[in-house]
């Protein structure tokens, strides 16, 4: 299986809807593919929100008036009091459609709300505070776009974010870490110093500052543990000062930091 | 008289590949991702096609003892006759410049809305010019200069400058330059919306536009960080430079 075919079969891939034989190949391919993996994987991710989305229960006055409405309408619409089976029937079609219709909206509102890039502005992002559901997945699903600039879009707007939920710091960590372009890893770093209070994050940098080999990374996390205060942070800033890997006027740089946390 | 045809029609067969370019068209391509240890000269056409033209590309010498051969190198297969490996992978086109940095400029042809990532893998520059698509640049060792554009740019550089014009600026998605050594110099229309975040730990930024500067509570570490405002705030566009300058332009 390919690519493109894949492709084609994402929805019943990601809804396991595969006979054995074909639900084997694809899980060949998703082995040797990070790309399709990773669809697969927004797509899982899709279908368990929308299982767990909770049924929305409407408020009293509004049932019981809709009850009234509903009970003028019949008693509008059905003059004789009596329905036969036919009628019933010819009522019964037009609903399933709209009710299709209405199923199929939805569904097409949600795809498209999450493959809409434009919805994690900054602008959208100052007006919705709490982590619903689906920016949560849109943002989760954002940061593994193949475009860098969507990447740092997601991130951009998970800084707006006033508490986000440990997997939203889980991936902001993973970006800061992994991603590609030192561009998204460093704009992940500072979207984590907003959240640096949490014990998560705080560990996160620490770690991250012990391995990190580029210099950009390495005085963004510094001067991030400095203003955190973090001590746990020293043995790896002071091992920085003396490696023969460290430029010299990173070196001057991280001396300068460090005053301010020893 | 035999041996003369012979001779003409060799004649013939090595001007025609000599005359050949490499053309690929795009359909269903989303995003071309070019690597390559010389030179990278890439610059937008009007057409749907990637272009390799024998007039700006070194191509081999020895086409016609070898017609009929696979290329091989330890880096990929040659395909093209340019020294250049082309495969497709879904929807994207990877591009694997094969010939070492002494050889002369790799030069592509693109689609002005195609996508792109550019990676120089060697002390060599990058030039990019007229498009109007999303352009990732990672350079190492080298130049980057970026022109005509709309953005946006996510641009990585360790030693070396970043020079990027922009004409109009694309207002849906961010843009982004680092650079470790060098400067980044990047040249704006006065009259665009965009909000601008610069951080300059060991340099200066320089700007002859008029930036509404934002003000923070500014502990320590953000005192070399400026965040601004142009004509009220718009797309954002971080520069970060280590050691360099920031020169901010306007045209």
């Amino acid at each position: 299986m390919n690519c493109k075919e894949i492709e084609q079969n994402l929805i019943d891939i990601a809804d396991h809807n595969l006979d054995n034989i074909h639900n084997a190949e694809v899980r060949e391919h998703l082995e040797i593919c990070d790309m399709c993996r990773n669809s697969v994987a927004q797509y899982e991710a899709l279908f368990s929100v929308i299982a767990n989305q909770k049924m929305q229960v409407p408020d009293k006055i509004i049932s019981e008036n809709f009850h009234k409405m509903l009970e003028q309408e019949k008693l509008i619409n059905l003059p004789s009091g009596s329905i036969n089976r036919k009628k019933t029937k010819t009522l019964w079609k037009p609903l399933l459609k709209v009710s299709s219709l209405a199923l199929l909206m939805i569904f097409s509102y949600l795809f498209g709300a999450f493959s809409n890039e434009n919805s994690l502005s900054k602008k959208h992002a100052s007006n919705i505070k709490n982590s619903s559901d689906i920016n949560f997945i849109s943002s989760l699903m954002q940061l593994e776009n193949e475009s860098a600039s969507s990447r740092l879009q997601a991130v951009n707007f998970m800084e707006e974010l006033e508490n986000p939920e440990e997997e939203i710091l889980d991936a902001l960590i993973r970006k800061m870490n992994n991603d590609k372009h030192l561009n998204i890893r460093l704009a992940a770093a500072n979207a984590l110093n907003k959240f640096s209070s949490n014990e998560l994050v705080k560990k996160a940098l620490i770690l991250q500052l012990e391995v990190e080999e580029n210099v950009n990374m390495q005085l963004e996390l510094i001067q991030i543990l400095v203003q955190i205060q973090e001590k746990r942070a020293i043995p790896s800033i002071q091992k920085l000062l003396i490696s023969e890997k460290t430029p010299h006027y990173v070196k001057e740089q991280i001396g300068t930091e460090l005053k301010y946390l020893i | 008289m035999n041996r003369i045809l012979l001779f003409c029609s060799l004649c013939l067969t090595t001007y025609l590949i000599h005359a050949q370019n490499y053309s690929l068209p795009l359909e269903g391509i989303t995003k071309v991702i070019i690597s390559a240890e010389t030179n990278i000269v890439v610059q937008g056409h009007t057409k749907n096609t990637f272009l390799l033209k024998e007039s700006d590309n070194y191509k081999s010498t020895n086409l016609e003892k070898s017609a009929g051969f696979k290329s091989l190198t330890s880096n990929g297969h040659d395909n093209t006759g340019f020294g250049v490996e082309v495969s497709r992978n879904g929807s994207l086109l990877i591009v694997k410049g094969l010939r070492e940095r002494r050889e002369s400029n790799l030069k592509i042809l693109l689609p002005q809305e195609l996508n792109m990532s550019i990676e120089s893998l060697d002390h060599n520059d990058i030039f990019i010019d007229n498009f109007s698509s999303e352009i990732e640049a990672i350079n190492d060792h080298g130049e980057t200069v970026i022109s005509n554009i709309t953005g946006p740019v996510i641009s990585e550089n360790g030693n070396g400058n970043v020079t990027i014009i922009f004409t109009k600026l694309n207002q849906s998605s961010p843009s982004s330059i680092v650079t470790t050594n060098g400067d980044i110099d990047i040249s704006i229309s006065a009259s665009e919306t965009a909000t601008l975040f610069s951080k300059t730990p060991r340099g200066d930024f320089f700007t002859e536009l008029d930036l509404d500067i934002i003000s923070e509570n500014q502990s320590r570490a953000k005192r070399r960080t400026v965040k601004g405002k142009l004509n009220g705030g718009g797309i954002d566009i971080t520069l970060q430079n280590l050691k360099g300058n920031i020169y901010l332009r306007k045209i």
